[in-house]
């Protein structure tokens, strides 16, 4: 059997002063999918383990300088590596 | 591509259309991303009132992800915490799975068919003393099978919901002010006004979504007002621009305050009186309808309410007073008023529903998106299928009551029943139900067998050490409970029956801002468990075999359905999804909807949308076409001119501005018991927590109910932070961990305690006190007093 992964996605409402540095802070964590921020708005997924590291993401996530709120938009549960 | 890859690229996708959405606040063009192996699916969320549609990904038979719909207009995208993950509420390792008989002291499986006969035979042994108590998480199908089931199959009106504990008072306000129940704006007043009034509300905890889409507007830039008006500091206050410490039982003294500064400096608006409104008092003895009072008698009533008297009676400052009245006397601002179990859960809460409508009437604050008085809800249906459906105890579908004869007719005319067959007395509504139930037959007590769907009266009730309790330990009582879970109702019942849950059937629902929204079974439910619906529909089949009532004039069975000239026996399990009956039913109980102007639409138009609002109207195209704005003719196909309350009790088109004065709460802290203690929900949990107490990351994040202390209060009683302190009322006690200064700050000398922790059963303690006209009890006010454990 393989790890259980847990893929959410979030919208990352940013800081209007200081969204290029939450964006680059983003990009330094491996769990982290970018996609393309328009209007202060930036898409991304996490990819953890369970769902309790989700938390923990999400909630670090949300204290990243120049992040003023996440929304958490989807997850996928019971997606293990072994059936992918 | 591995599998995975395309996961992260479809749940981007979802991320990225969320985002355009909340960034233009408007429908982006983008479709939603194909996921290989995962078919998605609408369905509203299970929890609260709000009506967030989520999107339902199910692979090989199971829920695997949940996303925030961004279709839909209530939500647009987004979830709260407990909604994204509402997919797990399904696979808790306890779900019960088998019906269970009481046997002594332990519960032993039975069959569905012995399951059935027991309750039919509890039923048709005295149809008079067989009562259902149902819920506002019933569908609207299945509180429409429940009512049929009690009124035209047994003949009785011994059937009410939980909604009765959380929103009865708004029923009542609602019908005081307009005749006819139920908001007259919706959720786009949000989008539209310049103040947002919180009476008594948390929305950043109870309706998560609803809230950031205020804070999202000013997210982009706009202004919004919010005040918060409340006897504790919350999540929402945090928000609020102006914060107003309310003293309990505060309330009514400050609308008439606000009430009576704006006919003082004249300015409340004239016109919009003149022309649309009526003023009213309490009668004696007192009535839903009360007596007309004059303008002049209104001002005269209203003139104790000084602000500095109201400042005594409700702790909030003078100047905070005329600042409200400020508020309302400007015509240039928008105002939305919300409020839920703060002002409803009060034994003076149809007045206080009618005082805040008033004051919206008074101040012209009503007809234009972002002026509205909107009241919200709970649970995911208790407007759809208890106010509207009518499993209230004295209602019949669609608006009508039982107490008028020709509301009676008119039912058993289209359920073709004999005339006669519904009784006028209204049954006993939800305290009085239990009451009697945990009452000896012998003294009164003519409740004998309970059936409970869909919820938890044995945590829910007020002061249930008095009316749960007894009923179990008397000879001849017996308690069957329907539900998805093992709970404190459960484990005290006689007889448990395993449910389906959400999309482990089909459903139709209807929200805070009258908008019914329709979904499909996605999964197989678990083990043995079975849709409410058909336990319902199996047991008046069986009281017909036992000739039981049920049928109609033709002495067909009532719930027949035919297909292409043949019956479908829909009573039998493994026939009922043959056809779909909550279709069947759906346009059945829609043909009772126009009486009041509350039409819905055929079940068909629901299938595609995310909700419509009613009155949903057939346009000259054939197209349906929903109502956002009621009683205002520029959005309401019903209303002549620009303002039409075509309800109005005075039948003049005229809403009624209501005075209500300011009185004594049932129990008031006192030597003995110095606290005041107000209960509630929070964020992490939904009701009494049978399903988020079983999502991992919502326990963890709030495993446990607790008691939130002053700080002050703690150091006085030598309390400290996390300590177990007993609290105790002159009904009952309960254990509770100290949280001291914590989520919400209570002021000195009062406490707060939610209810979602079995384990911690804080309506031991609470009232049972009730509002005269609704029936609803008060949670928010009684006496405690705290020690160390």
């Amino acid at each position: 059997m393989g790890a259980r992964v847990v893929t959410t996605a979030l919208v990352v409402t940013l800081a209007r002063e200081t969204a290029p540095e939450a964006v680059a802070a983003l990009v330094r964590e491996s769990r982290v999918t970018l996609g393309s921020a328009a209007h202060g708005r930036l898409p991304l997924v996490i990819e953890t383990h369970d769902e309790e590291e989700a938390e923990e993401l999400v909630r670090a996530i949300g204290e990243v300088a120049g992040v003023a709120h996440v929304d958490v938009v989807r997850i996928d549960f019971f997606t293990d590596e072994e059936t992918w | 591509v591995r599998r995975r890859e395309l996961i992260r690229a479809s749940a981007l996708a979802a991320a990225t259309f969320a985002a355009e959405r909340l960034a233009r606040a408007a429908k982006p063009s983008l479709p939603m991303a194909a996921e290989p192996g995962v078919a998605w699916s609408k369905a509203p969320c299970r929890f609260c009132g709000t009506g967030c549609h989520v999107q339902v990904g199910v692979s090989e038979g199971k829920v695997v992800a949940v996303a925030g719909d961004p279709q839909a207009e209530v939500n647009r995208g987004l979830l709260c915490v407990k909604g994204y993950h509402v997919g797990l509420a399904l696979y808790g390792s306890d779900r019960l799975t088998k019906p269970l008989l009481r046997e002594g002291d332990r519960f032993v499986p039975i069959s569905w068919e012995k399951a059935i006969a027991i309750i039919a035979d509890r039923a048709a042994q005295d149809p008079k003393g067989f009562a259902i108590y149902g819920s506002g998480q019933w569908t609207i199908p299945e509180g429409y099978a429940a009512s049929k089931l009690m009124r035209a199959g047994l003949g009785s009106n011994h059937i009410d919901a939980n909604a009765r504990l959380c929103m009865a008072s708004a029923v009542t306000g609602f019908l005081a002010t307009y005749g006819v129940d139920e908001p007259a704006g919706c959720y786009d007043d949000l989008d539209a006004c310049d103040v947002l009034i919180l009476w008594g509300n948390n929305p950043a905890e109870m309706h998560p979504v609803l809230f950031s889409r205020v804070l999202d507007r000013r997210a982009r830039g706009q202004e919004v007002l919010i005040v918060d008006i409340a006897t504790r500091a919350t999540r929402s206050s945090e928000f609020a621009q102006r914060r107003l410490q309310l003293s309990p039982n505060g309330d009514l003294a400050l609308a008439n305050g606000i009430a009576h500064l704006l006919l003082e400096r004249g300015s409340y608006d004239a016109a919009f009186v003149e022309r649309h409104c009526a003023f009213r008092a309490d009668s004696d003895p007192p009535t839903l309808e009360g007596r007309p009072i004059s303008f002049d008698e209104y001002r005269k009533s209203l003139a104790p309410y000084t602000p500095e008297r109201v400042q005594e009676w409700s702790g909030v400052p003078a100047d905070e007073i005329r600042f409200l009245a400020d508020l309302f006397g400007s015509r240039d601002r928008r105002i939305v008023s919300l409020w839920c179990m703060g002002v409803n859960q009060h034994t003076q809460g149809t007045a206080m529903n009618t005082l805040i409508h008033g004051l919206h009437l008074l101040s012209g604050h009503f007809g234009r998106p972002g002026d509205a008085p909107t009241s919200l809800t709970g649970q995911p249906s208790a407007c759809g299928t208890v106010r509207e459906v009518g499993t209230l105890c004295h209602a019949l579908p669609g608006g009508r009551v039982v107490a008028k004869e020709s509301h009676r007719y008119d039912a058993e005319d289209r359920w073709n029943v004999k005339r006669g067959t519904i009784p006028a007395k209204p049954g006993h509504h939800t305290v009085e139900m239990w009451r009697r139930f945990s009452t000896p037959a012998s003294q009164g007590g003519d409740i004998h067998t309970i059936w409970v769907q869909a919820t938890n009266p044995a945590q829910t009730l007020p002061n249930s050490t008095a009316l749960f309790d007894p009923s179990r330990k008397l000879e001849g009582k017996f308690l069957i409970v329907s539900d998805v879970y093992p709970t404190a109702t459960t484990r005290a019942a006689d007889l448990v029956l395993p449910s389906a849950m959400w999309v482990e059937k089909n459903g139709v629902v209807g929200n805070s801002e009258r908008r019914t929204q329709q979904w499909f079974k996605m999964v197989a439910p678990p083990g043995d468990a079975r849709d409410d619906c058909w336990q319902l529909i199996a047991v008046a089949r069986a009281l017909y075999d036992r000739n039981v009532g049920m049928r109609d004039r033709q002495g067909r069975f009532i719930f027949a359905v035919e297909r292409d000239g043949e019956e479908i026996p829909i009573h039998d399990w493994k026939r009922y999804y043959d056809v779909n009956v909550d279709q069947r039913l759906f346009d059945e109980y829609r043909a009772f909807t126009p009486f009041k102007h509350k039409d819905l639409a055929p079940y068909r138009e629901y299938v595609a949308a995310r909700g419509l609002r009613w009155p949903v109207v057939q346009q000259k195209d054939g197209s349906w076409r929903e109502t956002k704005f009621r009683f205002a003719s520029f959005d309401d196909p019903y209303a002549k001119g620009s303002i039409d309350f075509y309800h109005s009790p005075t039948h003049d088109g005229r809403a009624q501005i209501w005075f209500r004065p300011h009185g004594e709460a049932p129990e008031r802290p006192d030597a003995d018991y110095p606290f005041w203690l107000c209960t509630g929900r929070v964020l992490e949990h939904w009701h009494s927590g049978t399903m988020t107490m079983r999502v991992p990351p919502l326990w963890r994040a709030m495993p446990r109910a607790y008691v939130e202390m002053h700080a002050l209060d703690a150091r006085r009683l030598g309390v400290r932070d996390g300590d177990e302190v007993w609290l105790e009322s002159r009904r009952g006690a309960v254990q509770l961990p100290a949280w001291i200064d914590g989520r919400g700050c209570p002021p000195a000398g009062s406490v707060f305690v939610p209810f979602f922790d079995e384990r911690r059963l804080i309506n031991r303690v609470t009232l049972d006190a009730v509002d005269p006209f609704s029936k609803q009890p008060d949670y928010k006010k009684c006496a405690v007093r705290i020690r160390r454990a």
